[in-house]
């Protein structure tokens, strides 16, 4: 099984990863598997491709990673960007190399199709080491 | 040349711990952050250590980091980790748990 490597990382509420994405995610809630609680999901796109997606709750930031041995992740993107209707201005990075999609405004991305559609199944010097505590509560 | 008054070459980096706030204690008197393999989606293919990128946001739970450990190479910005096999990462538990010393 190929290990996955990040394409792009966009912000978006929960709210609109439940509407954008109608899939079951997982929740990760061991801090030793993810920097934050996160939700995280493997999804087929109706092509065919495999996506491996990735909820931050605090950060709100989704990150989506394809398989590494993909040969082309532009194809694969302008195929996941037809069935997720991602707005292109939500996109905070994307792996160099690899190129949106064309001609799609920011925000008229395909309708999704929903759960019963076909898309997507499933300091001096510095500490080196500064936590912040719970705050107590009187 | 002015002299870095930087802990490490890398970092800062972040852990948000509000599920287990003891990790903040058991990193500190450890000098380790742990990573584990994720279980329920192949990206996990290799136990890394998962870190946010940046200074721990005020009002948040979790701790801060530098490190001489250098993040794998073609990860997202904001999201730095040290997958097993990588030079100076740790390995705990082969293909499960791993481990990069805080300096």
């Amino acid at each position: 099984m190929d290990p996955a490597v990040p394409v792009i990382t966009a912000r978006l509420s929960e709210a609109e990863l439940a509407k954008w994405l109608p899939i079951r995610f997982d929740a990760i809630d061991d801090p030793l598997q993810a920097p934050e609680p996160s939700l995280g999901a493997l999804a087929q796109l109706d092509a065919g491709g495999y996506v491996v997606l990735t909820y931050g709750k605090d950060s709100g930031q989704l990150i989506v990673e394809f398989p590494v041995n993909t040969r082309n992740r532009t194809a694969l993107l302008a195929q996941f960007f037809r069935e997720v209707p991602l707005p292109l201005s939500r996109i905070l990075w994307h792996q160099k190399g690899t190129r949106l999609p064309q001609g799609k405004t920011e925000d008229s991305a395909v309708v999704a199709k929903g759960q019963n559609g076909k898309s997507i199944v499933q300091r001096v010097k510095r500490s080196a080491l500064r936590a912040q505590a719970p705050t107590k509560r009187k | 040349m002015a002299e870095s008054n930087r802990p490490a070459r890398f970092g800062p980096f972040h852990r948000r711990t509000h599920m287990d706030p003891s990790e903040n204690e058991k990193v500190a008197s450890s000098g380790h952050v742990w990573g584990r393999q994720r279980r329920n989606i192949f990206a996990g293919y290799r136990p890394a250590v998962k870190a946010w990128a940046g200074p721990l946001p005020e009002e948040i739970v979790g701790y801060e980091f530098f490190t001489d450990v250098a993040p794998d190479p073609g990860q997202a910005p904001d999201w730095p980790q040290w997958s097993e096999g990588r030079s100076g990462v740790i390995v705990l538990e082969p293909g499960e748990l791993v481990a990069i010393l805080l300096s």
